[in-house]
């Protein structure tokens, strides 16, 4: 026997349970669940750490971090296309090294700062040129690429700090400075943010580092110049590495051979995953990875204002980093359940 | 954990699977009913009040439009997901699926399009995957996994190495694989869900030898397909589903395809293929040739106006014309020319900007950026005509994909939805859509099987909107396995085997049967194909 019903009728909007509604936004929006984390490890070092409660600290967090902000602009946009760069953090040490080279072979000032700028371009452009012409794997291109520059580093110093010997004051008195308040570093890193951001959210070029990140093919099979488009973004990353080596030349004004020797890359490439960024490409926001970055960087601050020794530092930052994780897993979980919604 | 154990228990006790007769249920017995089931996700309600019922030995066909709720049924029957209200009956007593085990446990099994097989182990490992048979020193008993890996499918009629690895099976015998699982589990209801989307004809004729012996065996038949012939063949009733509602479930014999699809769009359907008279103009597109990826010697023209069908079996290489073509495959030899301009081999990126499209045949592949949103997607061949200068004009952008959701009736909660979320008929809609928002920019488009897994009333949309391009002086390739909408909206039709074109047909010389017989001349016997061991 035939059994028809009505007609279908209005699709009520579904009810989610009130705990969940209440998670919603967060679960919705990465970046608020990473903003949350960063507030609860500032609340945590307020409570526990009285010099933690000045507005200062958290601007000098800001002068602190910025190379890792800036670094990590270009390696962010990179990670999203789905390709690594390991050598951000020789590159740190070249950029410095040749600036304060230059200074001292030159007397100029401006000179070095551009030379200490080009390299990043320079290197980024070799890198790109082994992956996206010579088809090598990017992970394996940039760590050889760490090690070169790391070497030609040691070479050029003998393993010996380069000293700016005309003293420019300019160049370390910008890093010092402030503007409006604000570190001068931190500036800079907050307009190099805000610019691949729109980049990334706003443009024909951002829109295609997602699709090249999220399936290589399929931006292919539409038109998308990927080779292109990944050699660009090489270069990107290289370029804002250069910019953070110069700055950390300008702390002091010193070229130092062992700058970001300590795994910086794999703390800043941390930072984006932690902030959301996938390993394979085509997922995360930048204003995420910075969040990370931050987080990262207020753990270590606040672990410093409290005197806890570095190898227990290096604990705390590991756990911090694991509660990242977890919390992307849950907030993955609740997603699906919230989201998914298959024929 | 506790369902290893379980699991393990279940291995054991598979192992008199030949000696005691097969316990199923007698014949006519509800072996599953679903009484009031409802499910909601936000922003819309997948089940409303839904009754289902199926019986042992029987054959019921589930039909309904994308989005109509079919998947969630299945996943609610598989414990995938849990209604938000309604009971579920598994031989008259009330159960609760809070996980895929309760489900299997029920002796329960859903076959997926996409299989849960691994591809490293093999056919053998594969069956008794989670129950491994045990010696009586606790090792897993390979031999004894491989004899009665080689009776199970005996009883189906199959005879498949049980050591080869399931990765290099085709997909056809990788789907008898996972029934053989089933039967291993002693399942006394079997879902399918699309199962014949990726066969050839004579796999399909297997398929259904094994759901015979399935129903013999008393084991009832859940089977979810769009192809309603499958379903006069096959199914003793049909239950349509549309809007999350029950529509009907009724004698299949006691219905007609046309009330089939009325029921399941809503409305009657006038005419699936309103193919007009074609004008025909220019030469466009010109292949003269062309090898490479298993093709050889590919000579086809396509004209202004024209509609060209590539018909062939699964494997015939239809798909691999338009790839090569286009140059997302490998072209080895010949040239192409697009409307008197050379298109350069490899370079997907040239032929675009020469106005060639393709929609690609695997949606997963290289079809969708599956994180990014459905107006992402839509627009990523397109994108250039919505901004300046790099800089996106967001809201052009979103009002020209908001049409097509609209006309193509894509089931979406919003354009920001990332697309992986949708269901595989709105994922290929949105495909579909890609190229639409490209068309003034296109002389040919070219489209590899674009109503795989579409429902009826899209369908129809699709073949208006290919009609209604070609009109514009558009040139089509349409590359397809199914031979009504080949027949129903081809002017022309090149039929292909083993990578050669065999035949030509017009609209007026097509029939069914030239076109099976010219795709399959000089092949085995159709049930040699998945049977015994396929060369491929």
């Amino acid at each position: 026997m035939a059994a028809v019903q009505g007609q279908p009728g209005m699709r009520a909007p579904a009810r989610v349970g009130g705990w969940r509604r209440a998670l919603l936004p967060v679960v919705r929006h990465e970046e608020l669940l990473l903003l949350l984390l960063f507030l609860a490890v500032v609340a945590f070092f307020m409570v526990v750490e009285p010099s933690a409660r000045s507005t200062t600290a958290y601007l000098n967090l800001l002068r602190d971090i910025s190379p890792n902000l800036i670094a990590g602009v270009g390696l962010t946009l990179l990670l999203l296309s789905g390709e690594f760069d390991l050598s951000i953090g020789s590159m740190l040490a070249f950029s410095g090294v040749a600036t304060v080279s230059v200074f001292n072979a030159t007397d100029s000032m401006w000179l070095g700062i551009l030379a200490g700028l080009l390299t990043g371009p320079l290197v980024g452009a070799v890198n790109g040129y082994l992956v996206c012409v010579q088809g090598m794997n990017s992970l394996m291109t940039t760590l050889g690429m760490m090690f070169v520059l790391r070497g030609i580093v040691y070479v050029w110093t003998n393993k010996t700090p380069v000293v700016d010997e005309n003293k420019f004051t300019a160049f370390t008195a910008f890093y010092q400075s402030d503007v409006l308040g604000v570190p001068a570093p931190g500036l800079i890193a907050l307009a190099l943010i805000a610019l691949g951001h729109v980049m990334l959210t706003r443009t024909e070029f951002g829109r295609n580092i997602y699709a090249i990140g999220g399936n290589p093919t399929a931006a292919r099979v539409s038109g998308i110049a990927v080779n292109r488009n990944k050699f660009l973004l090489f270069v990107l990353s290289g370029t804002t590495a250069a910019i953070a080596g110069v700055l950390v030349a300008s702390q002091t004004g010193t070229g130092y051979f062992d700058a970001g020797v300590q795994g910086f890359e794999l703390v800043v490439i941390a930072s984006a995953v932690l902030g959301g960024v996938s390993l394979n490409g085509g997922e995360g926001t930048l204003v995420g990875s910075m969040l990370g970055v931050l987080t990262l960087g207020m753990t270590g601050k606040g672990l410093r204002l409290m005197n806890v020794h570095i190898t227990q530092q290096l604990v705390v930052t590991g756990i911090v980093m694991l509660i990242a994780v977890y919390l992307h897993g849950v907030r993955k979980r609740l997603l699906i359940e919230s989201r998914s919604w298959e024929e | 954990m506790a369902r290893r154990d379980e699991a393990a228990g279940e291995g054991t006790a598979v192992s008199d699977t030949r000696a005691s007769a097969p316990p199923v249920a007698a014949p006519g017995r509800v072996v599953l009913a679903m009484e009031g089931i409802r499910k909601t996700f936000p922003g819309v309600v997948a089940l409303d009040d839904v009754d289902f019922e199926v019986r042992a030995g029987e054959v019921h066909a589930l039909l309904g439009e994308n989005g109509a709720g079919k998947s969630t049924l299945i996943k609610i029957v598989a414990g995938l997901y849990r209604p938000d209200a309604g009971v579920i009956r598994v031989d008259g007593e009330p159960v609760e699926f809070r996980n895929p085990a309760d489900s299997l446990e029920r002796r329960i099994k859903v076959v997926y399009q996409e299989l849960d097989l691994v591809p490293g182990l093999s056919v053998a490992e594969n069956v008794f995957l989670g129950g491994y048979p045990r010696t009586s020193h606790g090792l897993v008993d390979f031999a004894a996994m491989r004899r009665r890996t080689t009776e199970l499918l005996g009883e189906l009629g199959l005879t498949i190495d049980p050591d080869r690895p399931v990765g290099e099976l085709r997909v056809a015998q990788q789907q008898l694989v996972e029934i053989a699982r089933a039967l291993s589990r002693h399942a006394q209801l079997i879902v399918m869900d699309e199962p014949t989307s990726a066969l050839s004809s004579g796999e399909v004729d297997i398929l259904f030898g094994v759901i015979a012996r399935l129903q013999e065996r008393g084991v009832a038949i859940v089977y979810v397909s769009h192809k309603l012939d499958e379903i006069y063949r096959i199914a003793d009733r049909v239950t349509v589903f549309r809007d999350g509602k029950r529509v009907v479930t009724e004698a299949a014999a006691a219905t007609t395809p046309r009330q089939l699809v009325a029921w399941m769009v809503g409305r009657d359907l006038q005419d699936l293929f309103p193919k007009t008279a074609p004008e025909i103009g220019r030469p466009l597109l010109e292949a003269r040739g062309v090898s490479g990826s298993g093709l050889h010697g590919i000579d086809l023209t396509v004209r202004a106006g024209e509609v060209v069908g590539i018909f062939g079996l699964m494997g015939a290489g239809i798909n691999t014309v338009g790839r090569v073509l286009f140059g997302a495959s490998e072209r080895a030899g010949g040239t192409v020319a697009l409307d008197g301009q050379a298109i350069r081999p490899n370079t997907p990126r040239d032929a675009i900007a020469k106005g060639l499209g393709l929609l690609t045949e695997s949606r997963k592949d290289d079809g969708l950026v599956l994180p990014l949103s459905v107006r992402a997607n839509m627009t990523l061949a397109s994108l250039s005509r919505f901004a300046n200068l790099s800089w996106i004009h967001g809201r052009e952008e979103a009002r020209a994909a908001g049409q097509w959701v609209d006309r193509l009736s894509i089931k979406t909660p919003s354009l920001a939805q990332p697309v992986r979320y949708l269901s595989g008929g709105n994922q290929q809609k949105v495909l579909m859509a890609r190229w639409l928002l490209r068309q003034h920019n296109l002389k040919v488009l070219m489209l590899a099987e674009p109503t795989r897994g579409i429902d009826v009333g899209s369908k129809a949309e699709i073949y208006r909107l290919i009609d209604e391009m070609a009109h514009g002086g558009m040139g089509i390739l349409f590359m397809s396995t199914e031979i009504p909408e080949i027949l129903g909206i081809a002017d022309r039709i090149l039929v292909m085997r083993e990578g050669r074109i065999t035949a030509e047909l017009t609209r007026a010389e097509a029939t069914q049967e030239r076109l099976v017989a010219a795709a399959a001349v000089g092949r085995a016997p159709a049930s040699a194909g998945v049977a015994q061991e396929a060369g491929d």
